[in-house]
């Protein structure tokens, strides 16, 4: 009897053993936190029926049901983002018989999910570039090009965006993105803390270039022994006061973008990167750089709000000034060295695509037209539902804060305006000023537009020469840049190491590329 | 002749009635083992192609070996190499001597709680994240306020060393670490061998005369020889690979120190961040276990040469 027991059990902890395996095995879903109650209820099956959407409005409503799905970055929580979607949903499904699905990461870990979920080939219709390259991920089949989906479904898009701006946004001569409506352009500048920089009795007004910069930096050491006058961000120092146009990423610029000179050169054998760094060495060995500022892992602001330093760089635009004052804690000043400027990837800088998943691309356009166009549709997406996640302050300025019970940091919606397709035509939070938008478009306006606007540049040929020079430049950009090592020597190793990791290969290539885009 | 059958028939089902529960057990091990180590090699070919997600893997162009160049055209390809090789050698070499004498001296020990106690702390550092590790050593090295230089070089009168941009230390640095971090781990499985050596052994030795050293050259070293042959031989099928926190995160990826620390894992990462060339790093990934495999076999089969028993098959 009790053999019979004992084998009873064995056989039957085996058996356990051999379900539990398969239970496991039961197709997990990567992002299976992330669906939204309100799925369930809607129907997701995609029609067999093409969507006819180049018929008036009274067909679109009449389509077969659809769910659009959208990925989007911020911290939100589940039951916001479903409630968000129904409210949205309500619009869209009266205009196109479409639902929509907002799913939203966290940042730290969107990137990683998002490239997740496209090797997955998990259900998504839009997203945004956050984490996902647009030249990459065009030349990986990840998102489909648009110039088709534009003329059917996202007429609004083509009237609203320029010409020159669906220019920046081309690979191999097909619309890959749309470009987001916000600023297109920066200048460079620093933001210092504002009280001590009134105890140093300099004017801001008078600074205009980095010698001015460096007579001030000395006084903040005078004043303050211990405080460290520039600091890095992350351990990068590397803005310059240069207005070069990087032609898309992947070394290769136009030193100047201004000017009407068509060289592509290797920034970093040109005359005014050596004396940029040279300054720097010379602030380092003064003392005015925050020691060993290539490992120092901590933001910028960080280290401004905890009175560790006085100055950052930044990049400098309508409303800088008030996003870093919330993030530092402190009056700041912005102190601008260089006049804001565009270039290609000012516009390319922040864009939506299409999924190559999509099941329904022209559907997906029509949402991302709708969101784009409709201000309420845009307000919704941006900033949640009223009453619950923002309430109306001004309604003729159209100025919005947090709800009486709420804050920034236990609201369920975060509020990113230029993370989505069109912040200009959202309200504006009370933390910053009413006539932001109206600033930002005379920003664009007044923006002067680089020579080789509009210039696409494709890496696909030199991808082992990127790689190369990437690893060559990890030893040498950062340290450089906070002035670590002595310039003369190490700029010439720099080099000597980039022109035998193929550098010259990568400026050839995009030259070219640049002559036949100037010759047609 | 029926009997016979008959026979066979019954011996047959009584040595499946008696395997079957046996069976039943490895059941779910192997079909861990095929869908997450078998069935992925099929993705090998991920190297050859430049994968296009529209297309899927089996419709990307195939591309031949031009995935491979970007690690073996450039100076640097030669630096990763030598540097994963050689920091590899050193971690066998030296690890597994730290390694064993520690177990022998645990061997030695007297008192059953104060082996236990070491045991424990040893094992402390290898359950350390890596990157909690990093800032230890940056509690060290760190320039202005590490604990060297504040209370070793400047008390001795001369100027403090900046750790993180002078390669030439840290070949020492990163396998004093490696080893702080896994001896523990290594040498409680040596332990553990060493425990289970006949006592008689000892005893005999004894009673002949012999001296503390002689009896752990003579008895302990060959017991603990079939360990050290299987752990090294499966260290070099991983001789390619290198610890990514170890090599990227305790440098904290200083810039001058590159030449010195960088490995095959770390160039990659490096190189690839921006691109996202899913058919680059797996050429890199290809490289790596390729190589390792083919090492681990000549090494079984020099060992199984020299001695058969000690060989891993």
């Amino acid at each position: 009897m009790k053999n019979f027991i004992l084998r009873m059990t064995a056989a039957l902890l085996a058996v356990m053993m051999v379900v539990s395996v398969f239970t496991a095995c039961d197709g997990t879903d990567m992002s299976s936190a992330s669906q939204s109650g309100s799925q369930s209820a809607n129907s997701d099956v995609s029609a067999d029926a093409p969507a006819d959407a180049s018929a008036g409005k009274q067909s679109t409503a009449a389509q077969d049901p659809y769910t659009v799905r959208i990925l989007m970055a911020g911290d939100a929580t589940t039951q916001d983002c479903a409630e968000v979607s129904a409210a949205l949903s309500k619009i869209t499904e009266e205009k196109y018989n479409t639902t929509v699905e907002i799913t939203r990461f966290g940042f730290g870990t969107y990137g990683d999910q998002v490239n997740l979920m496209l090797s997955s080939g998990e259900k998504m219709d839009l997203l945004p570039n956050l984490g996902v390259a647009m030249l990459t991920a065009a030349n990986n089949g990840q998102i489909l090009p648009l110039d088709d989906l534009l003329q059917d479904t996202g007429k609004d898009l083509l009237r609203m965006i320029t010409e020159d701006e669906w220019e920046c946004v081309k690979v191999n001569g097909e619309i890959c993105a749309v470009p987001n409506r916000k600023e297109h352009g920066g200048g460079m500048g620093y933001i210092v803390v504002k009280d001590i920089l009134d105890e140093t009795g300099i004017d801001p007004a008078s600074i205009k270039t980095q010698e001015d910069m460096e007579a001030l930096f000395r006084k903040v050491k005078e004043l303050y022994p211990d405080m460290a006058p520039l600091v890095s961000d992350g351990g990068s120092l590397n803005w310059f006061s240069v207005r070069k146009d990087d032609l898309g990423g992947d070394y290769g610029v136009l030193e100047d973008a201004l000017v009407e000179d068509y060289t592509v050169v290797n920034w970093y054998e040109t005359d005014t990167y050596r004396e940029e760094i040279e300054r720097h060495y010379r602030w380092a060995q003064e003392g005015l750089i925050l020691k060993d500022g290539s490992t120092n892992s901590e933001q910028g602001v960080d280290l401004l709000a905890a009175g560790k330093g006085f100055a950052m760089q930044s990049n400098t635009k309508p409303g800088v000034d008030i996003e870093r004052e919330l993030l530092i804690g402190k009056s700041i000043e912005v102190i601008e060295l260089v006049e804001p400027y565009a270039q290609t990837g000012s516009i390319a800088g922040n864009v939506w695509f299409v999924a190559y998943n999509s099941e329904q691309p022209g559907r997906a356009m029509e949402i991302l037209n709708e969101i784009y166009a409709d201000s309420i549709s845009s307000n919704l997406v941006v900033n949640g539902i009223e009453g619950k996640h923002y309430v109306v302050v001004d309604e003729a300025l159209g100025v919005i804060g947090y709800p009486e019970d709420s804050s920034s940091s236990q609201n369920g919606y975060s509020s990113l305006p230029w993370a989505w397709p069109n912040e200009l035509n959202t309200y504006t939070w009370e933390s910053s000023y009413p006539e932001l938008w109206k600033d930002t478009e005379q920003f664009n306006a007044d923006a002067a537009p680089s020579v080789a606007m509009g210039f696409g540049w494709n890496n696909e040929n030199v991808l082992t020469e990127i790689t190369a020079c990437a690893n060559v430049l990890a030893k040498y950009e950062k340290a450089l840049a906070c002035g670590e090592l002595e310039p003369g020597a190490a700029i010439a190793k720099l080099n000597d190491e980039l022109n035998s990791a193929g550098m010259q290969r990568i400026v050839e290539e995009k030259q070219e590329q640049l002559d036949a885009w100037l010759a047609s | 002749m029926n009997e016979h059958h008959i026979g066979k028939g019954k011996e047959l089902r009584k040595r499946l009635a008696r395997y079957i529960p046996l069976y039943f057990m490895l059941l779910p091990g192997a079909c861990y083992l095929i869908i997450n180590n078998y069935i992925p090699m099929g993705g090998l070919v991920i190297a050859f192609k430049n994968y296009n997600y529209s297309k899927g893997i089996w419709d990307s162009d195939f591309v031949g070996l031009k995935n491979f160049e970007f690690l073996f055209t450039t100076q640097e390809a030669w630096t990763i190499t030598r540097n994963t090789l050689l920091y590899n050698i050193a971690f066998i070499v030296v690890g597994t001597l730290f390694a064993v004498t520690v177990a022998v001296l645990l061997g030695e020990l007297a008192g059953k709680r104060v082996k236990k106690a070491y045991q424990t702390v040893i094992l402390i550092p290898f359950l350390i994240s890596i990157v909690v590790v990093s800032y230890l050593a940056y509690g060290f090295l760190s320039t202005n306020t590490g604990f060297i230089n504040n209370a070793i070089v400047k008390p001795m009168g001369k100027e403090e060393i900046s750790f993180y941009s002078s390669p030439q230390y840290w070949p020492f640095i990163l396998v004093l670490v490696n080893i702080w971090k896994g001896f523990g781990y290594t040498s409680i499985m040596y332990y553990a061998t060493l425990v289970g050596i006949d006592q008689s052994y000892y005893e005999a030795a004894m009673i002949d005369g012999a001296s503390r050293w002689q009896r752990i050259w003579h008895i302990t070293l060959p017991g603990l020889k079939p360990t050290i042959t299987i752990m090294t031989l499966m260290s070099i099928g991983k001789i390619f690979y290198s610890d990514f926190g170890l090599f990227y995160q305790v440098p904290m990826n200083s810039g001058p120190l590159i030449d010195v620390t960088n490995t095959i894992d770390t160039y990659v990462y490096r190189g690839l961040m921006e691109l996202h060339n899913i058919g680059m790093s797996s050429a890199a990934g290809f490289y790596q276990s390729v190589v390792g495999f083919v090492l681990i076999l000549i090494a079984n089969f020099t060992v199984r040469k020299l001695d058969s028993d000690s060989a891993l098959f």
